[in-house]
């Protein structure tokens, strides 16, 4: 009955245009309505990507053969162009557009650039430029989770967890990796296990994934056959696919930073027409490996079905890898996601075919170091080694190759952030003007915690049947402003220096305690507790007393805001500046 | 009804009104907290709009995706047809860009890929299509051929056997039997008896009314050795059919292979009649050298039964001397084991043969028999090739040791 009628005061509450929904309702059903729109907008990414592909390069009867180093060229010219005139938000990466609206614009995105996604996307990679929709994906999705975010006056503090909410969504869609699409924004758009946005982001991926599957089929991206992986020696097969594919994602990430740099150099015409030169370049390299063009999906399944012989899948690795690099570093709209798979799929083909012909007896098929080539380029390019896991996971739908994959996975991780220290998009990043934080550095930046500042035992503690003028000298001795003082049955309160002169100053020094001063309550924390938190209740209490977890009322030690200040360093600069400065 | 609250969009305190400056943050955009039912009813609308506009764009993609798909497929399949698989291999792999998922486009490009002796590929698609459908029969039976071609013969007999079990869309009981006696041929030109054996006695519980079909079962029975049971399918051909020359000379050749040498003849020369040919006149002419050398036949006297015992003894004496004489050798000292058997023998058969005389009594005979069987059993030892020595001799041995 209680239900009823609490439903019957909100219909009658939406009749007076009154708002039905709280800030947290509102949020969680937002991020379901963000899903759902992300994942439509991809759809017709997808679809209009492939429509215009069958148009230009995919013809029923094959064009002739001057014909398709045309299209890449035109279908960058006017990628370009559009950006250029019409949509210039569009420009550059979505991850990083999307990082930016969560460190500098408050989760503004203008839809503009959704739109301007869209168009320049679908001309570039559906014309067989080899770039892939998902990082367009990514941005579409940020920027329409960041109109309906407006539109639903959300406060900046959810706006700015907004953007990373359609990413999600975006990137969910376009691959059909719910799970990868939510650890991919943990990792690399916010950076952490942020607990508050986490139900969102799982929300809008699924809600998206669900739109996508509706209209374009619930199988995975690739196909993948019945594979084996070897016996445990060929683990190390395994090994050397993560380091090759980490050190060639160090070299692309360099390589790549270094020719984008100096493309930007140059003046405005110039710069309008790198899209086209690269186009053409793409256009003429694909008249003799026409497994180049475009996005290459399906070729990545023909590597799984062991279609290609080593030598030819390393030769496509590595032109693939320059013409990506080519491209990306002439600004042809398009994202990396696509191409970073076919190259890790072409390497890791190629050297598992290697694989097989050295380690015969102990070497696993084809199929399943396609799928380690994968993970490990993404690992090494992305700089996310859990999403790349759950990516090939999800990506094959095949849990035999799990192992191997982590093992290349840590390996091309490692060997990539010792050769490149930052990732491609950290540094086209900068190269656009963005100064956003670094994702490696966010994510091993050390947190402090009570146990780094506490000072153990129990030097500033006193028992309540301590007299006050034993109080007083242990305040002196300690030099504090306060002490901690325990009660028989363990519990903890806290007196104020002043007091205990007070109560000393009226003739009453050897009195208990407990009966002579105002004991003060006083909170406990634990060692394991970020100082950040023990900091907001040092605003409260001037110490605080450190409890142990297993046995909460054993004092372990005691904290103040001194302690905290020597902890960061703070008192030590202080000391070792000269008095003037001081 | 509650008053309408309103919150700072920037630091999320309370405030008093939208548009007023923040008491908190002194920001000026500050707006009504939440969004009004209108609002909500409002992106709820485009949102079924966009939806109804998605979906149209997405049926006219399939439309247009499946069509493509199938022509590309069509194109693949006359290809296929024309033996051009390397065309055929490209036109399924662009069919299967438009529709990933057809398992009948992946069953074409494996076929296509099995003909270009792409094995490993095609193995990859043949796996994948049983995982999705282990029934089907047609993708076992690739494996199977696969198999067979990689000489892996258990594996194929395998997936044979999964294939004959499994389901066909059309003609389920042809495919099966054609199935079957690929199995067959399989088995028999890799040698494996046993299996052969249990297979085509298996077919014979089961034949199918086709007469060619049944036919194949009987020759093939003949090639295993089965007699008895080609006989008796030859035999209910012939029933239907008496001037089927194939089956008459298929009943003559296992009868003359169970020692009905009588019938045999009989079938030949009713082939004979239809068309005469060498192999057969031989045939004809072996059955009646076999005939008239044949103690044991019916119908004739015992002197002639005494004289055909004789014969025996002296044929298979010449033909066991003729290769390996232990005395003829000239060798003097005392003989080892099986030459001394072998020399006291031929020894037994030279003396009896010398005893020309006497009348003919069915214990002669029966001694005579027994004595050629003697020297008979030696000759594997002695001789090479025994029977191509003399093969009728051969052959009334063989019966009489039956």
């Amino acid at each position: 009955m209680r239900t009823l009628a609490s439903g019957l005061a909100k219909l009658s509450r939406m009749g007076r245009g009154a708002p039905v929904l709280d800030e947290p309702q509102r949020f969680l059903l937002l991020s379901i309505v963000i899903g759902i729109f992300s994942g439509l907008a991809v759809v017709c990414l997808q679809i209009s990507i492939e429509f215009l592909n069958w148009i230009t390069v995919h013809t029923p009867t094959p064009p002739p053969r001057y014909v398709l180093p045309i299209w890449p060229a035109v279908g960058g010219l006017a990628a370009y162009a559009l950006v250029h005139f019409a949509t210039p938000a569009a420009r550059g990466t979505g991850l990083n557009y999307t990082r930016a609206a969560v460190y500098a614009s408050d989760g503004y995105i203008p839809f503009r650039s959704v739109l301007g996604k869209f168009a320049s996307s679908t001309l570039s990679i559906g014309t067989g430029n080899p770039m892939g929709p998902e990082d367009p994906s990514l941005q579409m999705g940020a920027g329409i989770a960041s109109l309906l975010g407006r539109i639903f006056h959300l406060t900046r503090a959810h706006m700015r967890l907004i953007a990373p909410i359609g990413a999600a969504a975006g990137i969910g869609a376009a691959f059909n990796t719910p799970i990868a699409a939510v650890l991919f924004v943990m990792e690399e758009v916010i950076s952490g296990w942020n607990a508050g946005v986490l139900g969102s982001i799982v929300l809008a991926s699924i809600s998206a994934v669900v739109v996508s599957r509706w209209f374009l089929g619930d199988s995975p991206l690739y196909s993948v056959p019945e594979i084996e992986t070897g016996t445990y020696a060929g683990l190390l097969a395994y090994a050397a696919i993560g380091a090759v594919g980490g050190s060639l994602s160090a070299v692309f990430t360099r390589r790549t930073a270094q020719l984008r740099g100096r493309l930007l150099k140059l003046g405005k015409r110039q710069r309008f027409l790198l899209p086209t030169l690269a186009g053409l370049v793409v256009g003429l390299t694909g008249l003799f490996t026409p497994e180049i063009l475009g996005a290459g999906y399906h070729f990545v399944d023909g590597a799984l079905h062991d279609r290609f012989l080593w030598d030819s899948m390393l030769a496509m690795a590595a032109v693939k890898l320059a013409l990506t690099a080519l491209c990306f570093s002439c600004g042809t709209p398009g994202g990396l996601f696509a191409p970073t798979l076919f190259v890790g799929a072409m390497l890791g083909g190629g050297l598992g075919g290697l694989a097989q012909i050295l380690l015969p007896a102990s070497a696993g098929s084809i199929g399943a170091y396609v799928l380690v080539g994968i993970g490990a380029f993404f690992a090494g390019v992305f700089r996310a080694p859990m999403t790349s896991v759950f990516m090939v996971f999800e990506l094959s739908a095949s849990y035999v190759v799990i192992l191997p994959v982590m093992i290349a996975n840590t390996v091309s991780f490692l060997m990539a952030r010792r050769l490149a220290r930052r990732s491609v998009f950290e540094l086209a990043g900068y190269q656009d003007g963005f100064v956003l934080p670094s994702v490696e550095e966010e994510r091993e930046t050390p947190v402090m915690h009570v146990e780094d500042a506490m000072r153990p035992g129990r030097e500033r503690v006193l028992a309540d049947t301590s007299s006050v003028a034993g109080g007083l000298r242990a305040l002196d001795a300690s030099g504090e402003r306060a002490l901690l003082v325990e009660s028989r049955r363990g519990a903890w309160r806290w007196v104020r220096g002043r007091s205990l002169r007070r109560v000393a100053g009226s003739g009453d020094a050897g009195a208990n305690l407990r009966d002579a001063v105002d004991l003060l309550p006083v909170v406990r924390t634990y060692p394991d507790v970020p100082l950040d938190q023990a900091m907001r209740k040092l605003a409260t209490y001037p110490l605080l007393p450190v409890a142990s977890r297993v046995n909460p009322s054993a004092l372990v030690g005691t904290l103040t805001l001194d302690d905290v200040h020597r902890a960061y360093g703070i008192l030590a600069q202080a000391k070792d500046r000269p008095a003037d400065q001081a | 009804m509650s008053p309408q609250r309103f919150k700072c969009r920037i630091c999320s305190q309370e405030i008093a009104a939208p548009g007023v400056e923040c008491p908190y943050c002194k920001a000026h955009s500050a707006i009504a907290e939440g969004a009004s039912p209108r609002i909500l009813i409002t992106v709820f609308g485009v949102m079924v709009v966009v939806f109804t506009l998605t979906s149209l764009y997405a049926r006219s993609f399939k439309i247009v995706r499946d069509e493509r798909g199938k022509m590309r497929y069509d194109r693949a399949m006359s290809l296929l047809a024309e033996g051009k698989h390397l065309g055929a291999m490209g036109e399924f792999r662009e069919a299967l860009v438009h529709s990933r998922d057809n398992p009948d486009y992946r069953l074409g490009l494996a076929k296509a890929l099995f003909e270009a002796g792409r094995y490993s590929e095609a193995e990859t698609y043949l796996t994948e299509l049983r995982g999705a459908n282990p029934t089907s029969g047609i993708v076992s039976l690739l494996l199977g051929r696969m198999a067979a071609s990689n000489g892996q013969i258990d594996v194929a007999v395998s997936h044979f056997r999964t294939a004959i079990r499994g389901q066909w869309e059309d003609g389920a009981d042809q495919r099966r039997l054609a199935l079957r006696l690929e199995l067959v041929e399989l088995l028999l030109d890799t040698g494996r008896r046993q299996q052969l054996t249990a297979e085509l006695l298996d077919l014979e519980e089961e034949l199918p009314a086709d007469r060619s079909a049944r036919l194949r079962v009987a020759s093939l029975m003949l090639r295993v050795g089965l007699f008895s049971q080609a006989s008796s399918l030859f035999r209910n051909l012939l029933d239907e059919n008496p001037r089927d020359r194939v089956a008459l000379l298929g009943r003559g050749d296992a009868e003359f292979e169970l020692g009905n040498y009588l019938t045999a003849r009989t079938q030949y020369n009713r082939a004979q009649a239809l068309r005469r040919d060498g192999r057969t006149q031989a045939r004809v002419g072996l059955c009646n050298r076999i005939i008239e050398l044949d103690p044991t036949r019916r119908g004739i006297s015992l002197a002639e039964r005494f004289r055909r015992s004789r014969v025996l003894v002296q044929r298979g004496r010449a033909a066991v001397g003729a290769c390996h004489d232990p005395r003829a050798s000239g060798f003097a000292g005392p003989l080892p084991g099986p030459l001394d058997e072998l020399a006291r023998t031929l020894d037994m058969a030279d003396l009896q043969l010398e005893r020309a005389g006497g009348s003919p009594s069915v214990e002669k005979v029966e001694a005579n028999t027994q004595l050629a069987e003697r020297v008979w059993a030696l000759a594997p030892d002695t001789c090479d090739d025994p029977i191509g020595a003399d093969e009728p001799l051969a052959r009334v041995m063989a019966k009489l040791a039956r």
